[in-house]
């Protein structure tokens, strides 16, 4: 299954603010949804263990995390495995300056391999969307609460 | 050798005798292959690949060995060091048994665990860890012919995702008539990629001695001989060290023909374990991995006169055979006997082209009628005549009446080289015509149509070639395919008959029994028949593509007829007379003018023991090695009538009628049985089933919620009738029947839904025919509940 999401975060961050924080394994790692365990590899590497559930399918899986600057702002992507399936997620996030702070702009292609996919079936486009949108507002709302 | 039967009180043969295999099948008696345990025996499951095409990066055991209960995990880089890293398909291709470099499609086998119990055994599966790089998938076969297309398959010399190119016919007579043609019709046409999912899924027991080096494998197989030999070959052990057993099985389908990897890493983990190792998949793994059926993008052109008299038929196929070209074929015949295309018709030409190419999906094609391919003709070609009709605005029983093979020109040679053995179409026509009310039914469908509602009849008028084969054309792996039988009768009178076949719930332990009792005069009740043990049975190429009663039924024929010839001198001898003296008349030798002067084979067989003639050697039994002469050909005519719901797009088949000729029939409650099974099989095929695959060659449909099999609840009536065209070369005049039905429906029920909506400008639609794609095209007509 191959999909694609885009969304924007109005974030009340400066831009500056956002740009370190979305090139920093260790905060973007923990923004991860159902994160379980995060270990930082070096400045641009992140190993993760999340929960994930669809549908029926329920199980742990382990994430490769690799930020990359991109222009002004960075690339996430996400690889991993778990349940005999395979997921990967590669987001462009672009960032605009905004009277009340920075608004975040991505857009992310996700694919899913394996009976996740199978099983998954029709459930899987909404929980993989969810997963994906819960990420950046996870990103908006700890960037908030550290501008405050 | 003449195909006619005496009439006589002893009269066995198509007698409807309840099946003597199903008391113990119906009170939970089978001994299934998951049904065995033996003492220390371990578990194995497979790790399989969630990747359709990707490099294996790394493969970490070590997580898996630490899980309680594991005794072993097996990669393929441990089969390399083996030379088991790949073996060969029946195809002359090379399929890989556990994936060594990179995986070829998803659920492709990376890993096995071997381990005290099952759950250890899918607990350490789990804790496997695989590195995997995607590669680019290639799930279309029209994509992966294109030249910037990844090339799936590094092992080869050929750097092309084309795997082979086959062609039969004529083609410039072909071309002729094309040009010469009044009218020419084209079409698109694809078989669905379908899987037989049969009841048990595919499963073994290896079960490896190494003091004795002598492996027993108890495995679900149609063709256990057929195994037994491809592991001589493959594992490189003694032929005479393997013994295959083939248990119950619970149904087939041409499932359970190939040999999997699975087979091959359970008996490398019983060599490396010391222990007997048993695998059987999960449901997922057999809709997954195991081998479909089909597959084929079929472009079929009929060249006409405007009065319709077909002239010339032209195919362009290609065949997607996913990751392996694992098919089961004849050397000769690549794409099986897919040139039995021109159906039942008098086409003067025809020219047929076959590209087979490899795609991110699951290999195979062994299943519904084998890797035959005659169940992919005989749609084609009936789907192609009701278009014809449909163009020349003809009826199309009358098309077909117009274009049959004429009773009087059989033996007839067909345009790409068959010779069809009898046959009388017109007869089995007007028959099936008139036993379902053809006119009547026309008139009910003009008046419904004048009222807005939706009725179509269908018609699909195939004729089948079964019973492979001679041996100067059939063979796998160069074993020609005859078939054998061995009879062994007791003092008392008593038989056991042992066969080359195995059944999969064919009823071969009463139609062999019925065909032994017939010919040498005992109550099938005395005959016993025994399948699927190597040890005991003689060499046969197995039960598939409707064989077993034209090989082996013929086989136990001549073999029993062998002993009736032994019969006859003991008969002389203990009647006081000429051998010639003798007539076989009422299951008996009896002196000829003198019927009370007769002995019994239970006498006979007594004497063989006891009393002897001077100098004859003692016993009596007789092994026979058949080799058909030429194949049979078994036809049909079938017809659906269906009412379309123009609100739902659903589609309720109101009738349907199964006219079959498959000669002599030596069990109608059998035939029956196995028409009714094949016409659900056609029934699912049209209306529900596809494999789908998305982009990233995930498999959509691995479960029963997503793969559909009809349950009562959908099935509709199955009507039944025969006539009977005896072969004329089969020592009972038999044809087969097992796989007919199949091959013959999908044709009448969507000739009957294009037939309902043909006014629309409705000329094809692909199965399945959902109700989805029915509601979508009534909506685009215009039409509105």
């Amino acid at each position: 299954m191959k999909v694609q999401f885009s969304g924007t975060e109005a974030i009340r961050a400066p831009k500056e603010q956002v740009r370190q924080f979305i090139l920093d394994p260790n905060q973007v790692g923990q923004c991860l949804p159902d994160l379980q365990e995060l270990t930082v590899a070096d400045p641009t590497h992140a190993t993760a263990i999340v929960k994930i559930g669809v549908g029926p399918v329920r199980g742990r899986f382990k994430l490769d995390i690799e930020l990359q600057p991109s222009g002004d702002a960075a690339t996430i992507h996400v690889r991993g495995s778990g349940m005999g399936s395979g997921l990967s997620m590669m987001s462009e996030v672009r960032l605009e300056e905004t009277p009340e702070g920075t608004n975040l702009h991505w857009q992310a292609d996700a694919s899913v391999s394996g009976p996740l996919a199978s099983v998954g079936g029709r459930l899987l486009e909404g929980q993989a969307r969810k997963t994906v949108e819960q990420l950046f507002a996870n990103i908006r709302s700890r960037l908030e609460s550290v501008a405050v | 050798m003449s195909a006619t039967l005496t009439e006589s009180p002893h009269r066995v043969l198509g007698q409807p005798i309840k099946r003597k295999e199903d008391p113990r099948f119906l009170t939970g008696q089978g001994r299934y292959l998951d049904d065995i345990k033996l003492p220390n025996m371990a578990y194995m499951a497979i790790v399989r690949s969630p990747y359709a095409h990707a490099r294996i990066v790394s493969i970490n055991k070590e997580p898996a060995l630490a899980v309680p209960g594991v005794l072993a995990v097996i990669t393929g880089e441990d089969l390399e060091k083996l030379g088991l890293a790949w073996m060969p398909t029946l195809n002359g291709d090379q399929q890989m048994v556990l994936a060594v470099g990179k995986v070829l499609f998803q659920y492709q086998e990376v890993a096995a665990v071997i381990a005290t119990s099952r759950e250890a055994a899918y607990d350490g599966a789990a804790a496997v860890e695989v590195e995997y790089d995607p590669l680019p998938v290639v799930v279309d076969p029209f994509k992966a012919l294109e030249p910037d297309a990844p090339i799936l398959r590094e092992d080869r010399k050929e750097k092309s995702n084309h795997i082979w190119r086959w062609e039969s016919g004529d083609k410039a007579a072909t071309d002729k008539a094309f040009a010469e043609a009044e009218v020419v019709i084209k079409e698109k046409i694809r078989f669905p990629r379908v899987h037989p999912s049969p009841l048990e899924p595919c499963g073994c027991i290896a079960d490896y001695n190494k003091t004795q080096n002598h492996l027993t494998l108890y495995v679900t197989s149609q063709a256990p001989h057929a195994y037994r030999t491809v592991l001589a070959m493959v594992t490189k052990l003694p032929e005479h060290q393997i013994r295959v057993i083939s248990p119950d099985v619970g149904g087939g389908f041409g499932n359970k023909v190939p040999v999997y990897p699975g087979y091959v890493v359970a008996i490398v983990g019983s060599m490396l374990t010391g222990r007997p190792v048993k695998w059987v998949e999960t449901r997922t793994e057999n809709l997954a991995s195991t081998h479909f059926a089909r597959d084929y993008h079929m472009t079929v052109e009929i060249a006409a006169t405007r009065e319709g008299q077909v002239k010339a038929l032209r195919v362009h196929t290609v065949a997607d055979h996913g990751a392996f070209d694992a098919q089961a074929v004849p050397s000769k015949w690549p794409a099986g006997l897919f040139n039995i295309c021109t159906g039942s018709y008098t086409f003067e030409a025809a020219h047929v082209v076959v590209d087979a190419v490899y795609t991110n999906k699951a290999p195979g094609g062994v299943a519904h009628r084998c890797s035959f391919r005659v169940t992919e003709a005989s749609y084609l070609i009936e789907r192609a005549m009701d278009i014809l009709a449909h163009e020349l605005k003809m009826d199309p029983a009358e098309l077909r009446r117009k274009n049959l093979i004429p009773a009087d020109k059989f033996p007839w040679k067909s345009p790409t080289g068959w010779v069809y053995d009898s046959g009388n179409y017109h007869h089995t026509l007007d028959y099936a015509l008139n036993l379902i009310g053809y006119k009547e039914l026309r008139k009910e469908q003009a008046e419904k149509r004048a009222r807005g509602e939706l009725m179509g009849i269908g018609i699909s008028f195939f004729t089948e070639v079964v019973g492979a084969g001679p041996s100067k054309h059939f063979d796998i792996l160069g074993i020609k395919m005859f078939d054998s039988a061995e009879i062994r009768v007791h003092p008392t009178g008593k038989a056991i008959v042992r066969l080359g076949t195995r059944h999969q719930g064919q009823g071969h332990e009463t139609t062999y029994a019925q065909i032994v009792a017939e010919e040498l005069g005992l109550s099938p009740d005395d005959v016993l028949v025994e399948e699927g043990d190597t040890d005991t049975a003689p060499y046969g190429l197995g039960t598939y593509a409707s064989r077993s009663t034209p090989t082996s039924g013929a086989a136990a024929a001549m073999c029993a007829r062998r002993i009736r010839e032994k019969a006859r001198k003991i008969a002389a001898y203990l009647l006081e007379c000429g051998e010639h003296d003798l007539e076989w008349a009422d299951g008996r030798f009896q002196v000829k003018g003198a019927p009370h002067q007769s002995v019994t084979m239970q006498q006979i067989a007594f004497a063989a023991y006891t009393n002897p003639p001077p100098g004859m050697e003692p016993g009596l039994e007789a092994t026979y090695y058949y080799d058909p002469p030429n194949l049979t050909f078994p036809y049909g005519c079938y017809i659906a009538v269906v009412d379309i719901d123009k609100g739902t797009g659903e589609v309720k088949v109101r009738r349907f009628l199964a006219v079959d000729d498959c000669g002599t029939i030596i069990n109608p409650m059998i035939v029956q049985g196995q028409v009714h099974g094949g016409l659900t099989e056609g029934f699912a095929i049209a209306f529900m089933q596809d494999i789908v695959f998305d982009e990233n060659g995930n498999n959509l449909v691995t479960n029963f919620t997503e793969y559909m099999l009809p349950t009562a609840v959908e099935t509709p009536r199955w009507e039944t009738a025969h006539t009977v065209t005896p072969s004329p070369h089969h020592p009972l005049g038999a044809k087969g029947v097992g796989e007919s039905p199949n091959v013959g429906s999908p044709a009448a029920f969507v000739n009957a839904v294009v037939d309902a909506l043909s006014h629309l400008g409705v000329r094809h639609i692909d199965m399945p025919i959902t109700r989805e794609k029915v509601w979508r095209i009534l909506r685009s007509a215009g039409i509105d509940e």
